[in-house]
């Protein structure tokens, strides 16, 4: 008896976290993507008012921002620091795809992440000011549609993993 | 300052294609290699020694461009990138004056379109070439001329560089700065004060603010400043005793010289030109000259190879303290 208890429990457990995974990597995303949208602010603020090289400024702005995000900046940055002599937006792509996986970034995210790579450093203080702008104003487009969709799905998967737990004890009894 | 392998920090820069060609270049021509050139669609280039070489994939010079390597934009883009630390807007600046200085002192001049707002250079896009000058620093050039610009009094006399282009002018007044700044323990000769007004950031080649090349302990330099706000500014604030600038000629230029004089500043400054004729007849120079600001004008030439001392006259009176005699060998 004791261990038909203890094993629905483990059911339960199990299923719940599951839901609660799920339901996770929604409010992960929107975390990250509110961390970025800061992250890129100071990308903006180091470019218009240091000027600073973007080695440095990457390295700068990673030690400041969400794990994640730091993450492919510094690596970008030590890559940039060996100066192999590829170009920018070879290196920048292959730090994003190696660093970007096992976050919550879906393709999408990845998607603006690349074209950020495409003009980053290669124009003058105007033109990357304007280029980081349009980054932020899709990252904020993401950061809408992300929030909706955490309010839609987070408690959903929640309840749904508790319940599908609920539902197989049920069922094995 | 280690600039014996100047050559190995300099290739860092160059995008990998170039970097393994000139990689292949004769260790003797590596010596006196002066300028990389990369032109859009044309074969690399490479000067030095006085005359200009093709070269082939295996790295030997040639006069004909047959093997050559040929430029394409991404090795321009490429050695911009590196060469800006892959961040053109920090270097925007002096991009609207046509060139960057990197690590090392090394300048890289570019050409491209060039975008014109107010009729100021906004900004320069489409890079279609490169010039990477090797900078050498030749410390000890200085110490021939100092028996002229220094007196028995032990005090440092105004002096005036003269020389036509690339004849070792700023090489000179660089190393005039370093052993002023540094003082001559043998003549009994204590360092001086030196501010620097470095327009053209060739004299103390500063990257990200710190000078490349040594200029002695007792030095201050304005990097990329004009020449007459800069000499004002240095007076004021860093109270030298001698200030050296280089390439004077604007009208503005006189009016802070004779700021400088009434200061009781010293002054060592160049001007591009080939005789005391020649100077005389520049507008701005010429007065300051004919008033006798310069109490000494050394005169350079590549007579006998760059920076060859072609005369030194006492401007106070202008006559001649020192002729080249060997006046018969001609330059080829």
């Amino acid at each position: 008896m004791s261990i038909k208890l203890i094993l629905s429990i483990a059911i339960i457990c199990c299923s719940s976290l599951l839901g609660f995974i799920l339901s996770n990597t929604y409010i992960e995303r929107t975390k990250l993507i509110k961390g970025l949208l800061s992250t890129l602010q100071m990308l903006e603020t180091e470019i218009v008012y240091g000027a600073t090289p973007i080695p440095i400024l990457l390295k700068k702005v990673g030690n400041k921002s969400k794990k994640e995000i730091g993450d492919i900046f510094l690596y970008t940055s030590n890559l940039l620091n060996e100066k192999q002599g590829e170009n920018f937006e070879k290196i920048w792509n292959d730090s994003v795809s190696k660093k970007v996986e096992g976050t919550a970034f879906n393709n999408d995210d990845v998607e603006i992440l690349l074209s950020l790579g495409k003009n980053l450093g290669i124009s003058n203080c105007e033109d990357q000011v304007k280029h980081i702008k349009l980054i932020r104003e899709e990252f904020k487009r993401q950061y809408e549609i992300s929030i909706i969709e955490q309010n839609k799905n987070a408690k959903l998967y929640k309840n749904l993993g508790f319940l599908l737990g609920l539902a197989i004890v049920i069922i094995l009894y | 300052m280690k600039k014996e392998n100047n050559l190995t920090s300099l290739e860092l820069y160059l995008c990998p294609n170039v970097r393994s060609i000139i990689k292949k270049l004769p260790n003797n021509f590596k010596l006196v290699l002066e300028e990389i050139r990369l032109r859009i669609n044309k074969p690399l280039m490479v000067f030095g020694g006085g005359k200009d070489y093709f070269i082939d994939l295996d790295g030997k010079l040639s006069l004909t461009s047959v093997n050559s390597y040929y430029i394409n934009k991404d090795n321009i883009e490429k050695t911009l990138q590196l060469a800006s630390n892959y961040s053109i807007y920090s270097v925007e600046e002096e991009l609207k004056n046509g060139y960057i200085t990197i690590q090392g002192g090394h300048r890289i001049g570019v050409v491209g379109k060039v975008l014109i707002e107010n009729r100021k250079v906004r900004a320069l896009k489409n890079f279609s070439g490169l010039n990477i000058r090797i900078s050498r620093e030749k410390i000890g050039v200085g110490s021939s001329v100092l028996p002229y610009i220094i007196n028995s009094k032990c005090e440092f006399l105004n002096t005036l560089i003269v020389s036509p282009p690339q004849c070792g002018k700023t090489t000179l007044l660089r190393d005039i700065i370093r052993i002023l700044s540094n003082g001559i323990p043998s003549m009994n000769f204590r360092g001086l004060k030196v501010g620097v007004v470095d327009e053209r950031s060739e004299i103390g080649a500063c990257f990200q603010g710190i000078p490349q090349n040594d200029l002695g302990p007792r030095t201050d330099i304005l990097d990329s400043c004009t020449k007459a706000e800069g000499i004002i500014m240095l007076i004021r604030s860093m109270s030298p005793q001698v200030i050296a600038t280089d390439e004077i000629g604007r009208q503005e230029d006189s009016a802070s010289i004779e700021e400088a004089m009434m200061a009781g500043v010293k002054l060592v400054t160049t001007v591009h030109g080939k005789s005391l004729e020649d100077i005389l007849s520049k507008r701005n120079v010429g007065q300051l000259v004919k008033d006798g600001i310069f109490e000494r004008i050394i005169f350079l030439s590549n007579n006998n190879g760059v920076g060859t001392i072609q005369s030194v006259i006492d401007g106070t009176n202008l006559s001649y303290l020192y002729k080249l005699k060997n006046h018969n060998r001609l330059a080829i």
